[in-house]
């Protein structure tokens, strides 16, 4: 019986499902790493009761609001730093690492502004909040977010031929 | 890769501790407001005090703050001036939450009275509770006076307008006044003590004599509701707030850089005054010498 010889010299198009997966992987790490220090913090500010006494505590309480956007920036901003700064070094992230996925630029490898811009969606403050919305459905019609349209890099894995 | 996520940990930590140490209020669901010292709307360098003015907007945070579901007052006092007391009084009674008081070494007088506003009290069965009474008295130097032939002369404008002056001794009727006064105060602060624990006729007469209490005598006259610290406190909380999660969280004022230094300095200056003064005090002098020829 002839010995399977796997290849994988040909880089293509990373699929919607594997970016999603790796995705979902990075951020429960940076649920662990960068999150689960201010759980202390957001459980005590969080008002108790239904979704309508929550909704008029947060209302009635504008200080609160804003702590809680800090909170939410400042945690926006450290996944910003993560993805950006091992895209920039590994073209990966842990996630695109485990599923063999690569963060590729104009010059085959991206600038640190190129992966400062494809990243940005991260920072929850208007308007790179909108990406949020516009990138997934982007991707799922185009396997492009906006965010690699602007800032010209898309994310691709090595085709794997059996012969 | 190591390094970024250690580099990430870090910089989280450091971030939640920022907001954390910023926003006291951030980090709990029960605020602790001390009463630490005597009541009175002065501030002392010498002495810890209870001062309304900041005291009550302490108070005022922990009663508006959506996050706050219950207040702990931890009284260490013995208490203080009656307006002062009242003041905070009615603002504890303002807060819409549950609210236990935590009586630490002494919570008597002006400090119970602040205590009995709240929901429960607790208390150790060595702290010194109670002393429902009022003080009016004060040092006549009369005597002194005379005796260095200083004489008070008195000039007013209506025979009582310098009653309980201490350069002279009060006339009978003036002393009838004044203990007339004190009295109608300490059955205002009576009433005020049954309105808030609910106290029976007998209970009101024992306690009437301003008598200091300890453990089982307190809570026999309904003074303490339950013997403990602030386990005991958060047990409590636990049940009427039907969670496991309390989280305790001390509302202080935050002092500036300038405040603090003054405060070390003056309490620096304070020991050192007193260590000469002990130094000196239990110093023995020879008599046989004598400064001068």
């Amino acid at each position: 019986m002839a010995k399977q010889l796997v290849v994988k010299n040909k880089l293509v198009k990373a699929k919607a499902l594997k970016r999603l997966m790796a995705f979902l992987v990075d951020i429960i790490l940076l649920n662990f790493i960068v999150a689960a220090p201010f759980r202390g913090l957001l459980s005590g500010m969080m008002p108790e009761g239904d979704f309508s006494q929550v909704f008029n505590a947060l209302s009635s309480n504008p200080n609160l609001v804003y702590q809680f956007n800090l909170i939410y920036i400042i945690i926006g901003v450290l996944a910003f730093i993560y993805f950006t700064l091992s895209e920039y070094k590994f073209q990966q992230s842990l996630g695109k690492m485990l599923f063999g996925l690569y963060v590729v630029g104009t010059e085959k490898r991206p600038s640190l502004l190129q992966v400062a811009i494809r990243n940005l969606f991260l920072v929850p403050v208007f308007p790179f909040i909108l990406l949020v919305i516009i990138d997934p459905i982007l991707l799922l019609f185009t396997h492009r977010r906006l965010s690699d349209f602007i800032a010209k890099t898309d994310v691709v894995e090595y085709e794997k031929r059996i012969y | 890769m190591i390094y970024l996520l250690v580099g990430l940990f870090i910089l989280s930590y450091i971030g939640a501790g920022i907001l954390g140490s910023g926003s006291s209020q951030l980090s709990g669901n029960v605020a602790v407001i001390q009463i630490y010292g005597t009541i009175g709307s002065g501030d002392s360098w010498l002495e810890q005090t209870v001062n309304p003015a900041d005291t009550i907007p302490l108070i005022e945070r922990a009663a508006k703050s959506p996050q706050i579901k219950a207040v702990i007052l931890d009284i260490n006092s013995g208490g203080g001036a009656p307006v002062a007391s009242e003041s905070i009084v009615n603002a504890v009674k303002a807060i819409n939450k549950t609210t236990v008081a935590v009586i630490g070494d002494v919570g008597a007088s002006g400090a119970y009275w602040i205590a009995s506003a709240t929901n429960r009290i607790i208390a150790s069965k060595f702290s010194v509770v109670g002393s429902i009474g009022v003080i009016g008295s004060y040092i006549d130097y009369s005597g002194l006076l005379a005796k260095y032939n200083i004489t008070y002369q008195r000039f007013v404008g209506g025979e009582l307008k310098d009653i309980g002056v201490p350069y002279r001794e009060p006339t009978t009727r003036e002393k009838a006044i004044l203990q007339a006064r004190v009295d109608a105060m300490q059955a205002q602060f009576m009433e005020e003590i049954r309105l808030n624990r609910n106290l029976s006729e007998w209970q009101v007469a024992e306690l009437s004599s301003a008598l200091f209490y300890t453990g089982d005598d307190a809570k026999r006259l309904g003074l303490v509701d339950d013997f403990g610290g602030m386990g005991t406190a958060e047990a409590y909380l636990k049940k009427q707030l039907n969670t496991t999660n309390i989280q305790l969280v001390t509302l202080t004022n935050k002092k500036s850089l300038i405040e603090s230094l003054s405060q070390l300095s003056s309490n620096w200056a304070f020991h050192l005054g007193r260590g000469v003064g002990t130094a000196l005090a239990n110093l023995k002098i020879d008599p046989k010498i004598s400064f001068g020829s």
